[in-house]
């Protein structure tokens, strides 16, 4: 129940859609932690927050899942980008881009 | 699981945009295209596997590693249900919810009872009370294009002055900013249908009345401008009421012939439904032609029988029809000086005739639309304490409900629900309150001879925003400790302690809505109570003249059909006189034309007095009556000075008057008024000398401040209908039947009405009782609301310290003590409430002064009534709940957990 999740919601689609951009076809552990690694272990994702979001952009249409054996010979959900995920990968990318570049301008000091 | 968006032969997917993939997915989650339960556990399980399998790498047990993995990642049934939450599909889930919400309120019923009924009250009562100033004070009429109608109001002291009938005719054809002018007047007459003869209300009209304001007939004609000639056979059109009332909505009743003050009218058609007139309160039954009324008054300027209504001419605005129309009165003015000198007009609405009624009425509406809304306050206070309890009660279950694996969304939904549930049934029972209220106030009539009656709509637009209030106040309640109670661990709550850690809170907020619902209550009590004051007072304000033993007579000579003149009536006076002298029981008796103190309009008249002519001052109006001698003396009026009327003034005799000391300090302005000389109306009319002085007594209304008055003898002022005056002391209530006999018999041409004393002044007394009964009904209703706050609160407050009372019991704790822990609290709030309470009452003295202006918040009597009634309630509402308090055995109370 906790508030361990400390991603903020919006930027969790982002983040899985990139993820699986970097590394192909996933399951939602090995989302999880490379997720946790590239941030420099400063996000906590647990899967209360994962799954849900993966089912939602599953339901979008962005990633799609078929069950798989994993490294550990485990069987686990894999999880890949459609094209419309790719499209959504470049759209949010630059919508974000943008949106940073914004709040930078906001929050760097004055340089003129 | 579909996942053919990939495929590649499908549509590219740009170009179907944002919109297709989020449609797609509500569809989805909607419909239910969800991945099954299995899948989802075998996929959460696969994670904790391979969490564990990497804690396992770390060198820990493979055991403990699943334990940590699972700790480290919350529960998987919590997991399984958020997620199931996010796509399961609404539809299923909704409905399982209702109906487990539905279970719950069943499961209390008690507690469901009350919130219904609060939110009933609440929202009805603001309905219904909304509903009818809606009705009176602000619906336009029944007419085509309202907007465009204006009342040609006549400017002057008198409220509902009508004008003449050569005035409506110069005023109709000179104008050039009506498009059309409407005159029309409102008299009593004998009607006869031929079953039966009854006194009817009927207005007669100017031809184009009909035609002006857009009417279709809902059978045969309506009256058009060849009925309103010279010559034109006389015509009826009934009312939809009286068409319905008095012929069963026979269409055979079109073609009949009725007799309206004994002279035969064709009934040529019936006026469309719901068209009452003009009025919002007068109806009524029956319109004829205005010529036939307006007789022997067509040439008469000082007989003012019409009120006029105009339709605007397109483009032209109020200011600029009033500055035409008193240009035209200006120039009659100068042109008639006896009679039309200071004729001034104003445009204001139709609906009252003119502002003088209007404006009272709306101030009187609005302050208690202002009360309503209060009721409608303590209702959503209620309901929201009797929710915020209710929820509170629920911990231990929400709790356990929690540690099973419930989703936050949706325990908030099922307390989202019940709410939803609970202002539903609330608001079907409003609307059905709100429409049984409005009919019954359509079908009331006021308690006067005139038919008055009010055309009350449900307003639905505000049983809607009233709905949506109180729903918002039951929302706030219920999921403000859902909100709290989420925050807290659930096994402390399982525990049972937990109480105590939401009560603090929330009882500081409980306390606060109790408290403010008996404050509102209390606002709603002190009015109630002012009114009640105001009105005994006003029973016993000296009204200048002794009311008791006094029976009434009415004459109508003016009923049509009847020109009688001076010497007719004159006549018929002193025939009347006589035969009232001769009954049995009679000690006094005498007549005035026209009206009484407190009974009937008095005109007002222009005063000049002959000692101030060369001052030009504005002229002061008095209201003058004309009355038969020994009147002042039946009346139990008391000469104060000079002599009273006497047989001798006839009328070639020297013109006299006896005044009132209002007329005397304010027209006169001097102290030895007797021998004063005045004209009135006009400089050319005859002179008038005092002759006598009477206390200032009440004329028109019961609150008003000291007025004019001058008492004429008929004989010299002139004779119009005769309103006998009957000292019977001791009378029996066969009395009046005995004096309408008698009357009658005299001249069966002539209507007679009867009255006592009551009810020949009720109309002066009515607004005052009326406040009374809106008002107390009100503060019925709020007091209710915050009894059952109060005792919902105080209930509670036993309930969960039953234990802790139990305890003290046990130890030793008399029972003095253990109310005085409990009864303080409450006590407290209740205290802060009335005292919060007071002072709103105070700060509406303004609002109340304009309902009731006998009484005020301030005075004592009102204050320690309040303070009586609401300790008087709070003891009761507290008083089950603390003797249930004083049982609690010490035994079970800690056997308890």
């Amino acid at each position: 129940m906790g508030k361990k999740t400390d991603v903020w919601q919006g930027t969790l689609a982002l983040m899985i859609l990139k993820t699986l951009e970097s590394m192909g076809a996933q399951h939602g552990y090995g989302i999880a932690r490379r997720i946790e690694q590239t941030s420099g272990n400063q996000l906590l994702l647990n899967y209360g927050t994962l799954y849900p979001a993966l089912l939602k952009l599953e339901q979008e249409g962005y990633v799609r899942s078929e069950w798989g054996t994993s490294d550990n010979n485990r069987r686990a959900k894999f999880y890949q980008l459609t094209r419309a995920g790719k499209k959504q990968v470049e759209r949010e990318t630059a919508e974000w881009n943008t949106t940073t570049a914004i709040l930078a301008r906001f929050l760097s000091p004055d340089e003129v | 699981m579909e996942h053919d968006d990939g495929d590649p032969g499908a549509v590219p997917l740009a170009r179907r945009g944002v919109v297709v993939p989020i449609l797609r997915a509500w569809l989805r989650r909607t419909f239910g295209l969800r991945p099954s339960d299995a899948e989802l556990a075998a996929e959460l399980q696969a994670h904790v596997d391979m969490h564990a399998d990497d804690v396992v790498h770390t060198g820990v047990a493979a055991d403990e590693a699943r334990r940590r993995a699972v700790l480290d990642l919350g529960g998987v049934a919590a997991t399984r249900e958020s997620q199931r939450d996010a796509v399961r599909p609404c539809l299923e889930s909704v409905v399982q919810d209702l109906r487990h919400a539905a279970r719950i309120l069943r499961r209390s019923p008690s507690f469901t009872l009350t919130a219904i009924l609060a939110m009933t009250i609440g929202i009805g009562v603001t309905a219904l009370v909304f509903s009818v100033v809606n009705a009176l004070a602000f619906r336009p009429p029944a007419v085509a294009d309202p907007a465009k109608v204006v009342f040609v109001q006549v400017e002057g002291e008198r409220q509902t002055y009508p004008h003449s009938y050569p005035a409506y005719r110069d005023i109709a054809e000179r104008n050039t900013v009506f498009d059309a002018t409407v005159a029309y007047g409102f008299t009593g007459v004998p009607f006869e249908t031929g079953s039966s003869t009854s006194r009817a209300y009927m207005s007669p009209v100017s031809g184009n009345y009909f035609r002006v304001f857009g009417l279709a007939p809902a059978m045969g004609r309506l009256i058009d401008d060849q009925d309103d000639r010279p010559g034109s056979p006389p015509v009826v059109v009934l009312s939809w009421d009286s068409w319905q009332a008095d012929f069963q909505g026979q269409a055979s009743a079109v073609g009949r012939t009725v007799r309206i003050g004994r002279v035969p009218h064709t009934v040529v058609g019936v006026a469309p439904k719901g068209f009452h007139g003009l009025e919002v309160t007068m109806r009524p039954r029956f319109w004829t032609p205005l010529r036939s009324y307006v007789g022997g008054y067509q040439h008469r300027r000082e007989s003012h029988v019409v009120f006029v209504v105009g339709r605007l001419r397109e483009g032209v605005s109020r200011d600029q029809a009033a500055a035409n129309l008193n240009a035209i009165t200006a120039a009659l003015g100068r042109e008639f000086p006896k009679t039309d000198a200071e004729y001034r007009v104003r445009v204001t609405d139709p609906g009252w005739l003119g502002d003088g009624f209007a404006r009272p009425i709306q101030a009187f509406a609005t302050g208690v639309l202002l009360l309503a809304s209060l009721v409608l306050f303590t209702a959503c206070a209620n309901v929201a304490t009797a929710l915020a309890v209710h929820t509170l009660d629920r911990h231990r279950e929400i709790a356990i409900r929690m540690s099973l694996g419930a989703g936050r969304f949706r325990l908030v939904r099922l307390v989202i629900l019940e709410a939803l549930i609970l202002a539903s049934l609330g608001g079907v029972l409003a609307i059905v309150l709100t429409r049984a209220g409005t009919e019954a106030l359509s079908a009331w009539w006021l308690p006067i001879d005139v038919p008055t009656q009010v055309d009350v709509r449900p307003d639905w637009s505000v049983v809607l925003a009233a709905g949506a209030a109180v729903v918002l106040a039951v929302l706030t309640a219920s999921v403000g400790p859902v909100r709290l109670m989420l925050r807290l661990q659930p096994n402390q709550a399982m525990k049972g302690g937990t109480g105590w850690a939401l009560a603090g809170r929330v009882g500081r907020v409980r306390g606060a809505l109790v408290g403010l619902q008996v404050s509102l209550c209390c606002v709603l009590v002190a009015a109630a109570l002012v009114s009640a004051v105001g009105l005994r007072r006003a029973m016993h304000v000296p009204v200048g003249y002794d009311g008791n033993d006094l029976r009434f007579a009415t004459l109508d000579f003016s009923a049509a059909g009847y020109a009688y003149d001076q010497t007719h009536r004159a006549n018929a006076a002193q025939r009347a006189l006589q035969a009232v002298r001769s009954l049995p029981g009679v000690t006094q008796v005498a007549f005035s034309s026209g009206a009484v103190p407190l009974g009937g309009n008095a005109p007002y008249q222009k005063v000049y007095p002959q000692a101030k002519l060369a001052q030009s001052a504005s002229l002061p109006m008095a209201l003058s009556y004309r009355v038969s001698e020994g009147f002042l003396e039946t009346m139990g009026i008391p000469l104060l000075a000079g002599r009273t009327l006497a047989a001798t003034d006839q009328a070639g005799q020297p013109y006299v008057a006896v005044v009132n000391q209002a007329f005397v300090r304010q027209v006169l302005e001097t102290t030895a008024p007797i021998g004063h000389k005045f004209h009135l109306n006009a400089l050319t009319g005859p002179t008038w000398e005092v002759v006598g002085v009477v206390p200032v007594g009440k004329y028109e209304s019961i609150s008003e401040t000291p007025k004019p008055a001058i008492f004429l003898p008929v004989a010299q002022a002139g004779y119009d209908s005769i309103r006998l005056v009957a000292r019977v002391p001791g009378a029996r209530p066969q009395f009046l039947e005995r004096l309408r006999q008698t009357l009658s018999t005299l001249d069966p041409g002539v209507p007679v009405l009867v009255d006592d004393s009551e009810s020949a002044s009720a109309w002066a007394f009515f607004p005052i009782r009326m406040a009374v009964v809106v008002l107390s009904s009100l503060a019925v209703v709020a007091l209710l609301l915050a009894a059952n706050g109060l005792y919902g609160a105080f209930a509670y407050v036993v309930a969960s310290r039953e234990r802790e009372i139990g305890l003290r019991v046990a130890l030793g704790a008399g029972s003095v003590r253990v109310l005085r822990g409990i009864l303080g609290p409450v006590a407290l709030v209740t205290a802060v409430g009335v005292g919060l309470g007071v002072g709103g009452a105070l700060g509406l003295s303004q609002v109340l002064d304009r309902i009731v202006p006998l009484a005020r918040p301030q005075d004592p009597i009102v204050l320690v009534l309040l303070i009586a009634v609401m300790g008087g309630v709070a003891t009761l509402a507290m008083a089950a709940p603390a003797f249930r308090s004083l049982r609690v055995s010490p035994v079970v109370a800690l056997k308890a957990e």
